[in-house]
């Protein structure tokens, strides 16, 4: 063990540093990159450091460039490019990697470290989340440090806490100009050049289809959505139904959208998208912001129903709000939506999509249906007995809310209501949506989330992936489109995941904490942990073009031109750069002493009556050989270097003989 | 106000970024107006990197990428003012330099002196780009570096530029300042020729001539003067605490050597001044007053270290044209 320490003791710290700061670096890419790579890496990174320690020695530089050239043809053979983001990463640190193999010069070693800086910055390709600017700040002081490790002649390791020291101290001094040129640097909108598609980034959280029947379990996932901040009053949570895709075609056991605008085949004609029918608002809308996380999909999430929009999304027939291009980026966009409306009420919707079912499906579901039609009052309308006859089934017969159900392969419908009774939320929607097209209702599952969680710190909503829900609409005479959710009338009781179970309480009681101190401190701590998420993603991830506008306008710069913009910026930049300059000339440059002024004001007096002080004599010497000659000024001369050297060398020197020595000095006239 | 507005330019002198002010006296303080600081190479292939990580970073509208390039672009600018303060309020001085004879190692010892608040690091202390070694030196303290090279020819040599610099902490820029100093160091002449002493008696020493008046004759003790050879000290008297006498041998009639130039065929003066030191480094082991006779200089025969000094610089500082 000790044999170890002395060889990290003999170790060149800088390399140490390094090795430290590219072990951070590569933290994030361990998520994406592939297993056999991160292997390679990792052997590479415990080689070099086996290296330093002594344990073996440098490999010969052939056998580096044929590594280099192995992992070149490696990636390019796995990533089946050399070109886009994960390729090109993947590349960038092996060969960040395989650099460390050869460090013989000063060069080798700079080169190195420029390299980590640069692949820092590759991490932030795939993620922007706070946890990784914890990492790549952390991983940038290592590096740092380890370049001034590298400077200085001293390399014992007990010593390195001043380098450590240091690098603190430069990037603390480095944070307000850093601060200022990113809030002042012009920045553009769009890219320099088209950006290389990003192969196979799979979507995460909602999907373009469903099939119910195929899942087993649902993950639970907690990860945020996305984030609301709400203006004004905050709407009851059991009314938050954020509207996702929609889905209205059934092939028997799959859901689909319609594409967007275009024309599918299907039953014996070609439907057309149409634009979205109109509604009638019956209160005012809500305001707010979304910001929602990437999931590459082309979907905006909007409280059921959105009205007024941004600019860049449009709204389909069936009120998916759509964004012009997929979400690759944190994104926030504003929204008005309604929560009482009236939709497509004139009439009924004359698309035969929202009543198609495949021949072949469910036959137990259509007799039941004549069942239940069996029940149907004369005096009350037909559609609205429906629903509550369907919905009264689910809540009478033995139905489970369960995220494990039993596959459901065959005949997904048929399975689910008569044989398995167990499912979620999809598999409700997806039966109630077929039992209303059996019965001849118009109706389609829409998806999305519901609910959310208040964060009291920063007063906005956190919508998490296991959020997700999927519901139904169906239309009714004269109401038009009205929203129905099956998977609510199951009691309880019959909930089987006691986590859900809570959370569904949650939400819908708004949030009753009759919770522990304990409990109740660490809703506090992730409350701020995710406040802290929102605010850097306002305020360092969202920054954009359009922010920064906002940003001057709030400056009242509204109507700035470039130049005075580049004024602003290099005049701050100026003035901190000043103050650092002062700050540190402060801790370098010692006070001259006011004593040692004074006497050399004396002393001047004297030169310019021809009597020069020699440093190599001391000052009582000097006084004897001016002295000597003027004994005219002999006593003031001799009193005033007697004050001086009584100062000078006391202990704690008073301010009063200070001040009588300045009077003298100032009285003396040679 | 003219004078005001010449200022300036006076003080964009190149000469002063190129060979540096001076020769002033030891010490010099590096003030503000004499350090100078420029990116390396590092420090250019830095920007480069941190050109690209900006274009990388506008093209992806990166916003994290926006930050950690600005972040290394201020750690870099604050890295200025870091190198610029390593050298600030240093001053630099000169230690004893040991003469040497020509041909051999002269050996610099320059002393850098921190009278600042902070520690300074790896400051590269460098005698006119051929030599250079690093220093700490903490605050309040001061190191001393030696630097020596081979010299090439006699004299009084003045010491040549020196170069304090340092790229800490991060090796992107290097502040430098040129001191010239009005240090001077002695190289006496390469001692070479016959090694035979070249006896040459007055007319009263050559009637002696045949009986050997050593050092070993006590004449009496006289009261020490700087000079005397320190193996005739009476050290015993000394320790007695009766004060520093000097035991002097063989009195009056004490054989004295001359080292004499004259006697020396007058084809060249340097093989000429080698000959004298060889003679006065013998005559140095012989512990017999020698005396030297040069063109213009004659040095009375005396016995010591001290005298061995003078008349080897002497040697040195010969010129022809004192003839």
């Amino acid at each position: 063990m000790s044999d170890i320490k002395q060889r990290f003791k003999h170790a060149d710290p800088a390399v140490l540093w390094l090795l430290l700061g590219i072990s951070f670096i590569l933290a994030p890419h361990v998520i994406y990159q592939s297993f056999l790579l991160l292997v390679f890496i990792g052997c590479l990174l415990f080689w070099r450091l086996s290296i330093e320690l002594k344990y073996i020695r440098q490999p010969p530089s052939w056998l580096a460039t044929l590594l280099a050239i192995a992992t070149f043809v490696g990636i390019t053979y796995g990533y089946q490019t050399i070109f886009g983001r994960d390729a090109g990463v993947a590349l960038l640190i092996t060969m960040l990697c395989l650099k460390l193999m050869e460090m013989g010069t000063p060069r080798d070693f700079l080169v190195a470290v420029f390299l980590g800086y640069f692949v820092v910055i590759t991490g932030f390709l795939f993620n922007q989340s706070v946890t990784i600017g914890l990492l790549m700040t952390t991983a940038v002081f290592l590096l740092t440090t380890s370049l001034i490790a590298y400077h200085r002649t001293e390399r014992s390791f007990s010593s390195q806490y001043k380098s450590a020291r240091l690098g603190i101290n430069l990037l603390f001094q480095a944070i307000p100009l850093t601060l200022l040129l990113f809030l002042l640097f012009p920045r553009v909108s769009g890219p320099l050049w088209g950006l290389p598609e990003q192969g196979a980034s799979a979507s995460t959280g909602l999907s373009s289809s469903m099939a119910p029947g195929q899942i087993t379990e649902l993950a639970f996932d907690e990860s945020v959505a996305f984030r609301v901040e709400f203006e004004g009053k905050i709407p009851d949570p059991s009314k938050l139904y954020w509207r996702g895709p929609v889905f209205t075609y059934y092939d028997g056991f799959m859901w689909q959208e319609l594409a967007n605008n275009s024309r599918k085949f299907f039953g014996e004609q070609w439907v057309t998208e149409l634009p979205p029918v109109p509604l009638v608002k019956t209160e005012d809308g809500i305001k707010y912001s979304v910001i929602l996380e990437p999931h590459n999909a082309h979907w905006f999430l909007a409280l059921d129903l959105p009205t007024l929009y941004p600019q860049n999304a449009y709204l389909t027939q069936n009120y998916e709000l759509i964004s012009d291009k997929p979400v690759k980026k944190l994104t926030r966009y504003s929204v008005t939506s309604h929560l009482d409306y009236k939709l497509g009420s004139e009439g009924p919707p004359e698309n035969r999509v929202y009543r198609q079912i495949p021949q072949f499906v469910g036959p137990k579901a259509r007799r039941l249906v004549l069942d239940l039609q069996d029940q149907i009052r004369d005096n009350l309308p037909y559609d609205q007995q429906m629903v509550d006859l369907v919905l009264n089934h689910f809540r009478s017969k033995p139905f489970y809310y369960t995220r494990n159900p039993p596959p459901m392969l065959d005949r997904p419908i048929d399975q689910f209501l008569f044989e398995e009774r167990r499912g979620f939320c999809e598999h409700y929607a997806s039966a109630f949506v077929v039992l209303m097209r059996a019965a001849g209702i118009p109706a389609r599952i829409v998806t999305g989330y519901m609910g959310g969680e208040l964060n009291t710190i920063g007063n906005y909503f956190i919508v998490r992936q296991s959020d997700a829900h999927a519901w139904s609409e169906v239309w009714l005479e004269h109401k038009g489109w009205v929203r129905f959710d099956p998977t609510s009338v199951i009691p309880p009781g019959r909930v089987e995941q006691a986590q859900y179970r809570d959370r569904f309480r949650r939400s819908s009681a708004n949030g009753s904490s009759s919770e522990s101190w304990f409990a109740d401190s660490l809703q506090k701590i992730k409350f701020l942990w995710d406040n802290a998420n929102h605010s850097w993603n306002d305020w360092i991830v969202g920054y954009n073009p359009k922010k920064q506008q906002s940003f001057f306008n709030s400056l009242g710069l509204s109507n700035f031109s470039w130049s005075s913009l580049v004024f602003i910026l290099f005049g701050s930049l100026a003035l901190f750069i000043l103050v650092i300059a002062l700050y540190l000339a402060g801790h370098t440059i010692r006070k001259p002493n006011q004593a040692h002024l004074l006497f050399r004001r004396f002393c001047k007096k004297l030169a310019r009556k021809g009597f020069r002080y020699s440093p190599s004599e001391t000052a009582r010497t000097f006084a004897r050989r001016v002295a000597e000659k003027r004994t005219d000024i002999a006593i003031q001369v001799e009193e005033i270097t007697e004050l001086y050297n009584q100062i000078r060398y006391a202990k704690a020197p008073s301010q009063q003989s200070l001040q009588v020595l300045e009077q003298r000095v100032r009285q003396f006239k040679p | 106000m003219l004078s005001k507005l010449t200022l300036p330019l006076e003080q964009l002198n190149l000469d002063r970024f190129f060979v540096g002010e001076g020769p002033f006296n030891a010490p010099v303080d590096l003030s503000q107006r004499r350090i100078f600081i420029l990116p390396t190479r590092q420090g250019f292939l830095f920007a480069i990197v941190l050109g690209i990580m900006l274009i990388g970073s506008i093209n992806y509208n990166n916003s994290l990428g926006y930050l950690l390039t600005f972040l290394l672009a201020s750690v870099s600018v604050v890295s200025i003012l870091y190198t610029y303060r390593n050298l600030l309020q240093l001053k630099i001085s000169i230690g004893n330099i040991t003469p040497v004879f020509c041909g051999e190692n002269i050996s610099i010892p320059i002393v850098v002196d921190n009278s600042g608040l902070s520690e300074r690091f790896a400051i590269q202390v460098e005698l006119d780009n051929e030599q250079f070694k690093l220093c700490d030196v903490d605050q309040d303290g001061w190191s001393s570096v030696s630097l020596s090279y081979k010299t090439h020819s006699r004299g009084n040599h003045q010491v040549p530029r020196i170069t304090i610099s340092s790229v800490f902490p991060l090796g992107l820029f290097r502040a430098w300042s040129h001191v010239r100093l009005t240090n001077t160091y002695l190289v006496y002449p390469k001692p070479g020729g016959d090694s035979q002493l070249p006896f040459q008696w007055n007319e009263e020493q050559q009637q002696q001539r045949g009986y050997h008046k050593g050092s070993d004759d006590f004449a009496g003790l006289y009261t020490y003067t700087p000079g005397d050879p320190l193996g005739h000290i009476h050290w015993k008297a000394y320790a007695r605490e009766q004060g520093l006498h000097t035991k002097k041998f063989g009195g009056n009639n004490e054989q004295e050597l001359w080292l004499d130039w004259r006697v020396l065929s007058k084809s060249d003066s340097e093989t000429n001044l080698s000959q004298v030191a060889m003679w006065v480094l013998e005559a140095d082991k012989t512990e017999m007053n020698y005396g030297l006779w040069l063109p213009g200089n004659r040095i009375a025969p005396s016995l010591g270290p001290m005298h061995k000094q003078k008349c080897l610089k002497a040697l040195a500082l010969f010129s022809e044209g004192t003839t």
